[in-house]
């Protein structure tokens, strides 16, 4: 968690890979996934995210917050799988609140945005399309929103 | 006396064989953790090159749409939406 980061919210961790972890908010059905480093590679990406369709069915978690803010580079296809595979898994097991919080790096934020324009243009027909996605400056604005 | 001399160097000789087996084991590991580093590194600097190509791309779109827009606008054949 980002030390500028005053939460009214109790978190519990749920687990912990070498560049994310992941906890979720004790009383409401809401799991963080927090990177911890610059870059995640796509297989410890595509483990922390089955850890968290785990999470997803055992707590019935309906958000997810992805604090980005340690990141500095963006994984084009780690994304594709991200928005094609699993967003639409979880789709249908209730999870349509994503909240994102973006790191302070034009670079980032612009490739982010490019980057989820191509997959769109791609993949119109998927439910990501349907999903309620936005993004937030602190922790406690995502879960609360 | 040849006996204890030879006991002493037998024992030696095991104490050294499980020093080589522990050094071996400790580069082992450090190789280990270097590889996993460097390619966490490789992978780490593939997407950056791929992340900024994906800016520079994007940017050149948009330059080609601002120069086409000058062009129309400098002809005289635009309307404005305002």
């Amino acid at each position: 968690m980002n030390t500028s980061d005053q939460l009214t919210d109790k978190l519990v961790q749920y687990s912990t890979e070498k560049h994310a972890k992941v906890s979720y908010v004790e009383g409401k059905p809401v799991a963080i996934v927090e990177a911890i480093s610059s870059y995640i590679p796509i297989d410890e990406f595509k483990k922390i995210f089955e850890s968290i369709g785990k999470l997803v069915t055992e707590k019935n978690i309906k958000k997810l917050v992805f604090d980005k803010r340690q990141l500095t580079v963006f994984h084009q296809p780690s994304m594709e799988w991200y928005f094609t595979e699993w967003k639409e898994e979880m789709f249908y097991k209730g999870l349509k609140t994503h909240r994102k919080l973006l790191p302070d790096n034009k670079v980032f934020k612009q490739s982010v945005k490019i980057g989820r324009e191509k997959i769109k243009e791609g993949n119109p027909t998927l439910k990501f399309n349907e999903m309620d996605i936005q993004y937030k400056n602190t922790l406690q604005e995502a879960i609360d929103s | 006396m040849d006996d204890i001399k030879i006991e002493a160097f037998k024992s030696e000789l095991i104490t050294a064989r499980e020093e080589i087996n522990s050094l071996k084991e400790n580069y082992e590991t450090q190789i280990g953790e270097l590889k996993e580093e460097v390619s966490f590194l490789k992978e780490k600097l593939t997407s950056q090159q791929e992340m900024l190509n994906m800016a520079v791309t994007y940017s050149n779109k948009l330059g080609k749409e601002l120069r086409v827009l000058q062009k129309r606008v400098d002809s005289g054949n635009f309307q404005s939406i305002h």
